[in-house]
C-alpha cells in the first residue's frame, strides 16, 4: 500500500535529525520501501537541526518540517537540546517530534516524554523490525493522524 | 693519759668490810717506785729528811718499856728531828723488824685515832691492812734501806674504821739496829677523786657517742670505745697520727672548729671526718667544749662526735624514695602524655582517614559517573556501526537473495545472529553497569507484592513450563523497589530456565540475627560471611542444579556454565543479583548439587528507610 503524506496538497517534508549515514541511507531505504510519499530533509547535528527548523541560513529556502524524526545522541547540540528548544519555542512547539534512539535507556525515555517528544521509538537491530517500525510511523502519524498545517 | 683508775683504786669506799676482806689480794699489790736521787721533788726531799732523822732509841718488848723506850728515843732525838717528825704530812710509824711499833709521829696519831702511847708495842700489821709479815718479811730481804716500797691499802682505825692510804715503807738501818718506817698518807680525797672520774670514765667509755678529749695544748689524751669503734684508731695510732685535727676531712671545717674554739670556746656542726682505714668519710655531729678549771683556765678540750650515717641513709634513702616517687610520677605523667598524643594521634589518624574515605567515597562518585556515561556513550555508539552491520547484511540478504548461494545466505544469517546477540551483550552490559550508579532510594517494600508483580511479568513462562511458584508471608523490608524486582526477576526466571522436568520455586524468609558465620560461597573454601540483623530469602527450585565448585563463578559477569544453545543469555543476571544484594549491604550464594535443584540464598540487612531523594 502506498501512502501520500499530504497536507493541504502539499507533499509532507520530514526533517530527519541523524548523524550516523549508515541510518540515514537505512532509514531512505526504509521509507522507501514503506512506500511513503514525503521528502525527507537530513541534518547531521541539533545546531543545523533548530537552523532548518527556524529556516535559517541556507536553510530559508527549505521546505518547513511537518514533523522531526529525532536522534538523540548527535555532535554539537544533542537531541536533548533541540527536544528541549523546540518545545520552549512557541513556533517550533506544535511540530511532532518522534525520537529515534538506540538507547533504550529509562532516563532518555523519561526526558523525552517529559519533554514533550511525541513519541519514544527504540532502533531495532533488525531490518526486519526496522522497516515495522518505519511502516508503523507512516500509519500513524501518516495518515491516522492530522498534522498541524 | 687514759683515764684509767688503777687497780687498787677498785676497792671503792662503798664496799662492805666483808667484800673488802675478799679482795684482800687485789690491794695487796706492791708497787716499787724507784726514788733518784737527783735532790729535787718532794719525794726525794722528804727522803732525806727521814735519813736525818736518827731514830736511836732501843726498842723495848713490852708495852711499858716499850713506852719508857720511846720516851728514851723522843728524849734521845735533837729537837729539830722531833719537829720534823712531828709536823710531817705523812703519818710516821717506825717499828722493828717484826713489826712492833717503837715510836710514832703526831699525823699518825690523828689519821688512826691512837694516842702516841696506844702505839707503843702494837704490830703494825694490825693496824695497816695488808702490811703482814710476810711483807715484812719481803722488804726485810729484799728492800735497801735506799728503797721504798709503796702500798695501797686500808688502815684501821683505833675505834673501828677504816680509810684508804697510801703507805710507803722503807728501812732504816741504824749502827747498832734496823727499823721499819712507814709514811701512811690519807688517799681519801684522791680516792674520791679517783673515783668520780671513774665514773666519768664508765660514762664516756659506755657512750654511743665517739667522744676524746686534748690537752691544753691539743695533743690528744683520752678516747672512748665508741670513738675508736667509729674512725677506726686505736688511742696509739691517733695520737702517732697527731691527733683529732688529723680526722677533718675538709680544711675548711677544721679551720672553722679552731676559730670556733679559740673565740668562743666551743664548736659544734655536721662535718665529715675521715676513717682510718680507707680514709672513708663518716658524717658526724661534732660539739666540742672546752674543759676549764675553777679559775677558768682551759685545760683542754672534750669533742663528742655523733654517728650521723645512718641518719644520712636514712636521709638518703628518704630522699631517694621520694626522688623514686617523682620520678615514677614524672615516667607516669610521661606516659599519660605518651597515650595522650597516641590518642591525638588516632584521633588525628582516624580524621585523616575519614577524610581520605570522604576523598575515596567522592573519587568513587565521580568514577562511577564517569563509568555510566562510559557506558551510555559505549552501548550507544557501540550499538550505532552493529545496527549498520546487521542491518545492511539484512538488506543484502533481501536484495540480492536470488543472486547469493546457500552458504551466503547462511553465513549473512549467523553474521545477523551474532550481531544480535552483541548487542544483547552491551545492553546488559549497560544494565550491569546501572545497578550501582541508577539507584533509587530504599523505601519499605512489601516482598509479597513485589513476587506478585514479577510471576505477572513471567506469566507466558510460567503457562509454557507448567511451573509452580510457591510463597507466602514474605516480610516488608526496606530496599530498592526496581532492585528487588529485578532481583527476584531474574533468581525465579533462572528456576524456571534452569528446569528440570516441571519446575517447582519456593520462596521463603526467615529473620537472622547479627552474626559471623561460615557459609560455602564457593565449594573450594568456606568464606566468613557478615550476617547482620535482617532477613535471609531463598529461591529454592528442583532444576538442573550446579556442582558446587561453579557456585562463586555464576556471580560474575558473562560467566556462564552452559552454552548459548542449551540456555541462552548473556550470564549477567546472576551478576546483577549480586550487585543489587551488594548495593543493600547484604550477600548472596547458592547452595546447590546437580539434578537436585539448587538454593539460591540472599541476605538483606535491616536498613533504615530514605527520604525520596537521599
Amino acid at each position: 500500500m502506498r501512502a501520500t503524506g499530504t497536507s493541504a496538497g502539499r507533499t509532507i517534508t520530514i526533517l530527519l535529525v541523524e548523524d550516523s549515514p549508515d541510518d540515514v541511507d537505512l532509514m531512505q531505504e526504509a521509507v522507501n520501501e514503506a512506500g511513503i510519499d514525503v521528502e525527507l530533509q537530513v541534518v547531521d547535528d541539533g545546531v543545523k537541526a533548530l537552523k532548518y527548523l527556524r529556516r535559517q541560513g541556507r536553510f530559508a529556502d527549505k521546505p518547513p518540517a511537518s514533523m522531526v524524526l529525532l536522534d538523540l545522541n548527535l555532535p554539537r547540540k544533542d537531541g536533548r537540546e533541540v527536544l528541549v528548544e523546540m518545545k520552549s519555542d512557541r513556533k517550533l512547539a506544535c511540530i511532532p517530534v518522534i525520537v529515534l534512539s538506540t538507547s533504550a535507556s529509562e532516563d532518555d525515555v523519561r526526558f523525552a516524554y517529559a519533554h514533550h517528544a511525541n513519541c519514544y521509538i527504540c532502533k531495532p537491530l533488525d531490518l526486519d523490525e526496522f522497516l515495522a517500525v518505519v511502516d508503523a510511523i507512516r500509519d500513524f502519524w501518516l495518515t491516522v493522524v492530522r498534522l498541524p498545517g | 693519759m687514759p683515764l684509767t683508775a688503777s687497780p687498787s683504786v677498785q676497792r671503792g669506799k662503798g664496799m662492805s668490810q666483808e667484800e673488802q676482806k675478799g679482795r684482800a689480794e687485789t690491794v695487796r699489790i706492791r708497787i716499787p717506785l724507784e726514788f733518784r736521787k737527783k735532790g729535787e721533788g718532794e719525794e726525794g726531799g722528804l727522803e732525806e729528811k727521814v735519813e736525818l732523822a736518827r731514830l736511836t732509841a732501843p726498842i723495848a718488848r713490852e708495852p711499858a718499856r716499850a713506852a719508857q723506850q720511846q720516851k728514851e728515843v723522843s728524849a734521845d732525838r735533837d729537837p729539830f728531828c722531833n719537829q720534823l717528825l712531828l709536823n710531817i704530812y705523812d703519818g710516821l710509824i717506825i717499828t722493828d723488824l717484826e713489826g712492833r711499833i717503837i715510836e710514832t709521829n703526831a699525823r699518825a696519831s690523828t689519821l688512826l685515832r691512837y694516842r702516841p702511847e696506844e702505839f707503843l708495842g702494837r704490830q703494825v700489821t694490825d693496824l695497816i691492812d695488808g702490811a703482814d709479815e710476810s711483807l715484812l718479811k719481803d722488804i726485810g730481804q729484799n728492800i735497801s734501806h735506799e728503797k721504798f716500797t709503796m702500798i695501797e691499802g686500808f688502815c684501821q682505825r683505833r675505834e673501828g674504821g677504816e680509810f684508804p692510804a697510801e703507805v710507803t715503807v722503807n728501812m732504816i738501818r741504824l749502827p747498832d739496829r734496823e727499823l721499819f718506817c712507814f709514811f701512811v698518807r690519807d688517799i681519801t680525797k684522791r680516792m674520791e677523786l679517783e673515783i668520780e672520774l671513774l665514773r666519768l670514765s664508765k660514762a664516756a667509755e659506755s657512750a654511743a657517742d665517739a667522744i676524746c678529749i686534748t690537752d691544753q695544748e691539743g695533743h690528744h689524751v683520752y678516747q672512748n670505745p665508741a670513738f675508736t669503734e667509729l674512725f677506726g684508731y686505736t688511742f696509739e695510732q691517733l695520737v702517732a697520727d697527731g691527733g683529732i685535727v688529723k680526722l677533718f676531712a675538709d680544711e675548711e671545717v677544721e679551720r672553722a672548729f679552731a676559730d670556733g674554739i679559740d673565740a668562743a670556746g666551743a664548736w659544734a656542726g655536721e662535718v665529715e671526718m675521715l676513717r682510718r682505714n680507707g680514709r672513708k668519710r663518716i658524717p658526724v655531729y661534732m660539739r666540742a667544749n672546752a674543759i676549764r678549771d675553777e679559775e677558768g683556765e682551759m685545760l683542754g678540750l672534750i669533742c663528742v662526735h655523733t654517728d650521723m650515717t645512718e641518719r644520712r641513709r636514712a636521709e638518703l634513702e628518704l630522699r631517694r624514695a621520694h626522688d623514686d616517687l617523682e620520678k615514677r610520677v614524672t615516667e607516669r605523667t610521661q606516659e599519660l602524655q605518651k597515650s595522650n598524643e597516641r590518642l591525638q594521634k588516632e584521633v588525628s589518624e582516624r580524621k585523616h582517614a575519614e577524610e581520605e574515605l570522604k576523598r575515596y567515597a567522592r573519587d568513587l562518585e565521580h568514577s562511577n559517573r564517569e563509568l555510566q556515561q562510559f557506558a551510555y556513550v559505549a552501548s550507544h555508539d557501540l550499538q550505532e556501526p552493529l545496527r549498520a552491520v546487521v542491518s545492511y547484511l539484512q538488506l543484502l540478504e533481501r536484495r540480492h537473495k536470488e543472486a547469493l548461494s546457500e552458504d551466503a545466505i547462511r553465513f549473512i544469517d549467523r553474521s545477523v545472529a551474532a550481531g544480535k546477540r552483541m548487542q544483547n551483550l552491551i545492553r546488559d552490559l549497560l544494565e550491569y553497569s546501572r545497578v550501582g550508579t541508577n539507584g533509587a532510594p530504599f523505601v519499605e517494600v512489601n516482598i509479597n507484592s513485589v513476587v506478585e508483580t514479577v510471576l505477572e511479568g513471567l506469566h507466558l513462562a510460567i503457562e509454557e513450563t507448567g511451573a509452580e511458584v510457591i510463597f507466602g508471608d514474605l516480610p516488608t523490608v526496606v530496599a530498592d523497589p526496581g532492585q528487588i524486582e529485578q532481583l527476584l526477576q531474574n533468581l525465579i526466571a533462572n528456576a524456571i530456565k534452569f528446569r528440570r522436568g516441571d519446575p517447582l520455586v519456593t520462596i521463603s524468609a526467615r529473620r537472622v540475627e547479627k552474626a559471623r558465620k561460615k557459609v560455602d560461597r564457593g565449594g573450594k573454601s568456606m568464606a566468613e560471611l557478615r550476617v547482620h540483623e535482617g532477613w535471609l530469602f531463598s529461591v529454592e527450585d528442583n532444576g538442573i542444579g550446579i556442582e558446587q565448585e561453579f557456585a562463586g563463578r555464576i556471580f560474575r559477569i558473562f560467566q556462564r556454565l552452559h552454552t548459548v544453545k542449551e540456555h541462552p543469555g548473556t550470564g549477567i543476571g546472576l551478576a546483577i543479583c549480586r550487585k543489587i544484594v551488594e548495593r543493600h549491604g547484604g550477600d548472596i550464594w547458592v547452595q546447590s548439587e546437580p539434578e537436585y535443584g539448587a538454593t539460591f540464598y540472599f541476605t538483606l540487612p535491616d536498613l533504615p528507610a530514605q527520604k525520596q531523594g537521599d
